[in-house]
């Protein structure tokens, strides 16, 4: 009896450390930009809903968006981006799934900010990409606020801009991570 | 002339279009509980009959939090802790308190890895 109860305490002590080292946040925020140079309006949009979770120990990060919680300025522009370049019935989710590859140098119990490299597949219009970008990782307390920005070219993920509309929306996007994760 | 006022009007019509308001839909009824066990059993399924649409989910408060932007995201209990039903309310000057039941009414914009998500909720009870 006393092996067993010794047991459940390192089973518990090892899931509490386990559990101690993810971070997390349900509201995340992913904004993007996809504005043509000479366009008369901006083709951008936010969306506050974002799921993210990092692994303090393994760097393992995981981003995760709903693309219908996307907030556009005109509900006309969300209609096009949902019907006609996401196609969000069909593919509801985005994704970045890696790794903060140098993610050891990160002092978790210090607070401060850190230049990490984030290496990992990115899953947009249900086409997966190997992506590799710079970002930050600030620690304050028990929170992590976790930053990026990269570009992406459409036609990559299989989305193309009609000759219609080159002059509003551009052949890329720039894509800017900003959420707040806390320790779980 | 009829047609170019025809079609500047539909222009101006869909320049303007305004954003949609669950308030406007009748909305399908559930308990939270209910709509994770259903996202659980076969996703895409859930997502023919539940994605864009919108839903009234009743259920009580496991939790809030605050995005960066002062809006709130209401978690649901659903007695299962690896599927919470979780909406991000419309307006900013409404937080229910934990522990409190609630009738919450938003578009359903599928499922992750942190639950079933309701946007651009509202609190109708």
């Amino acid at each position: 009896m006393k092996k067993l109860i010794l047991t459940s305490c390192f089973l518990l002590a090892g899931a509490t450390s386990i559990f101690a080292q993810k971070y997390m946040t349900r509201t995340g925020k992913i904004s993007f930009s996809a504005t043509a140079p000479k366009s008369p309006e901006k083709i951008e949009a936010v969306n506050n809903e974002v799921a993210n979770i990092l692994d303090a120990k393994t760097g393992d990060i995981v981003f995760q968006v709903l693309i219908k919680s996307f907030k556009f300025e005109r509900e006309l522009m969300k209609e096009h981006f949902d019907e006609n370049y996401m196609e969000s019935d069909k593919f509801p989710k985005s994704e970045f799934k890696g790794n903060v590859t140098d993610i050891a140098q990160v002092n978790f119990a210090k607070d401060g900010t850190y230049n990490v490299k984030v290496s990992g597949k990115l899953t947009m219009h249900g086409v997966t990409k190997d992506v590799a970008v710079p970002g930050t990782l600030t620690v304050s307390g028990k929170n992590v606020s976790a930053k990026a920005k990269f570009v992406v070219v459409l036609k990559d993920y299989g989305i193309t801009v009609p000759a219609l509309v080159a002059d509003k929306l551009s052949k890329e996007a720039t894509i800017a991570l900003e959420s707040t994760l806390t320790q779980k | 002339m009829v047609a170019i006022l025809i079609g500047v009007g539909t222009g101006i019509y869909l320049w303007t279009l305004p954003e949609k308001k669950v308030e406007n839909s009748v909305g399908m009824d559930i308990s939270a509980a209910a709509l994770a066990k259903e996202y659980a059993a076969n996703e895409a399924a859930a997502n023919t009959k539940y994605l864009n649409k919108a839903i009234k989910v009743t259920g009580v408060v496991k939790e809030t939090e605050k995005n960066s932007e002062g809006g709130i995201m209401v978690i649901l209990d659903t007695g299962d802790p690896m599927a919470d039903v979780q909406c991000a309310l419309r307006d900013k000057n409404v937080s229910p308190a934990v522990g409190q039941s609630v009738v919450i009414k938003g578009f359903c914009s599928g499922s992750g890895i942190t639950g079933v998500s309701l946007t651009a909720c509202v609190i109708s009870n």
